[in-house]
């Protein structure tokens, strides 16, 4: 008398669950939140930053990984976001058959901004 | 008599007629500034580059935070995510258990408008002062 | 006082329109909403609404009342009345089959899927399948939903994908059975629930608590749900 093949799948989400979805999004979150924290409080407790600290503060490797750590966990968690919000308003609910097509370019569109962010990032960091 | 069919039904979705508790909207701002943060990190990233390309893009970057349209943009982004932390932060305590209730409900969602106001009040004065 | 009540016919409208009513209220009593419409009925015929127990246990009367889902018999109008106005509308995301009654089915549908039956696989016992005080305590809060709608349709996550996502109700009762010492299928029944959609569209917006007749906590029983989740999973 069980209906467990009620679960919804999806292809397009970022893990294999609902749950690590829900996990990576948080730790994302304390991730990106540590990095938020501690560049406030460089730059706010250095006023009068010159180029020359600011150029170095990046160039170390411990900045570097930190920086690239937070930006994958950006990635990630920007990803699930904007996942969620696609599968809330993109829908056949909401507009009518179009909307798969719709909700997958806007998927697409999203990877491609991320790339792009993670891409550049990585750039910017190993250009120091 | 017109025919009808169970896909015909209207549904009473006019969100103007319904009363969205405090809690409720602070959950959509957070989502609000969530997509405003998706390109709001192209900015921050073109700051980042800017400032660290050599010392006249660092003083090219600090010329133009004097301008008032790249200011404000600076300080919109800015805010969207301070509100976006703050309410973040307030997700974190309701996973640990913290203001999962009727009255907490409320009385979080108070709290990170009042933190949020706060700080988007004082980045402003950072910036345009 | 002026009562506004959403009106659709399928048989005669092309689509809904409000229609107001001067109902006058016998000197100073403070009535419920049911007793409003009632009156309002004696006005017009035709106006078609759910209603049974009229005191708050059978659930069929949820409505949008002035903007807040509730029960219709046991809201009074001191709690909702503005400016001598009631508005009346159907809850809200669900089809309306008539007036203010809506078309429950993916509502109960969700409630099936979840299961809201004790399973047990050990052998019946002789007499009744024993539980301590501590454990049945656990039930409190959520053994008393009456399934009246007012939460999952106050829901945004609902009203987005009442297919895909269960719902406050529907998750409250999955709790229900989970927390129960007497179930042996817990493990099943977390594995039904793993998907990205059937318990995480959950965002903690809280409308559900907010508007809930019975005073219960979605909220709080899907945070379990998640937790347990993760005990089994992460």
């Amino acid at each position: 008398m069980g209906m467990k093949n009620m679960q919804v799948s999806s292809v397009t989400n970022f893990g294999r669950s609902g749950l690590s979805d829900w996990l990576i999004q948080r730790v994302s979150a304390v991730i990106l939140l540590l990095y938020i924290v501690c560049h406030s409080a460089i730059i706010l407790s250095t006023p009068e930053m010159s180029y020359a600290q600011w150029r170095e503060l990046f160039a170390g490797t411990t900045m570097r990984i930190f920086s690239l750590l937070t930006l994958l966990a950006l990635c990630a968690h920007a990803w699930i976001g904007m996942w969620t919000v696609a599968t809330d308003y993109l829908t056949r609910r909401m507009m009518g058959s179009k909307a798969t097509l719709v909700r997958l370019v806007f998927l697409v569109g999203c990877i491609a901004v991320l790339a792009i962010y993670f891409i550049w990032c990585v750039i910017i960091l190993w250009s120091v | 008599m017109k025919p009808t069919t169970k896909n015909d039904r209207p549904v009473n979705l006019d969100l103007s007629t319904i009363k969205l508790p405090l809690a409720a909207i602070t959950s959509i701002s957070h989502r609000i500034s969530g997509v405003i943060m998706f390109a709001g990190i192209g900015i921050l990233l073109w700051m980042l580059e800017l400032s660290l390309s050599s010392e006249a893009g660092f003083n090219r970057l600090h010329e133009l935070l004097t301008s008032p349209l790249v200011t404000f943009v600076v300080w919109g982004v800015l805010s969207a995510l301070a509100y976006h932390l703050i309410a973040g932060v307030k997700h974190l305590l309701m996973d640990a258990g913290i203001g999962e209730t009727k009255e907490g409900a409320p009385r979080g969602a108070t709290i990170v408008i009042i933190a949020s106001l706060i700080t988007i009040l004082a980045l402003g004065v950072w910036l345009w002062v | 006082m002026l009562v506004s009540v959403y009106r659709y016919n399928p048989e005669t409208d092309l689509k809904p329109s409000m229609r107001d009513y001067q109902i006058e209220i016998p000197g100073g009593k403070d009535l419920m909403v049911l007793d409003v419409l009632a009156m309002v009925k004696e006005q017009d015929d035709s106006v078609a609404y759910r209603r049974s127990c009229r005191e708050g246990v059978c659930g069929s009367d949820g409505m949008n009342i002035n903007g807040v889902n509730g029960l219709a018999c046991i809201t009074p109008l001191s709690d909702v009345v503005k400016n001598d106005k009631l508005v009346l509308r159907p809850l809200p995301g669900l089809p309306v089959v008539r007036d203010l009654v809506v078309d429950m089915s993916i509502f109960y549908k969700q409630y099936e899927r979840i299961e809201p039956y004790l399973q047990n696989d050990d052998p019946v016992p002789a007499i009744e399948r024993l539980q301590s005080p501590e454990d049945r305590a656990k039930l409190d809060g959520l053994y008393e939903c009456i399934l009246c709608a007012c939460c999952s349709t106050n829901c945004p996550s609902f009203w987005w994908n009442p297919e895909k996502f269960v719902g406050p109700a529907g998750l409250l009762q999955a709790y229900r059975f989970l927390a129960d010492s007497r179930d042996t299928h817990t493990d099943e029944r977390l594995a039904n629930l793993e998907d990205p959609f059937s318990v995480f569209r959950c965002r903690g917006i809280m409308n559900c608590v907010a508007v809930c007749p019975k005073g219960l906590n979605p909220t709080k029983a899907i945070g379990h749900i998640r937790e347990m989740l993760m005990e089994r999973g992460a």
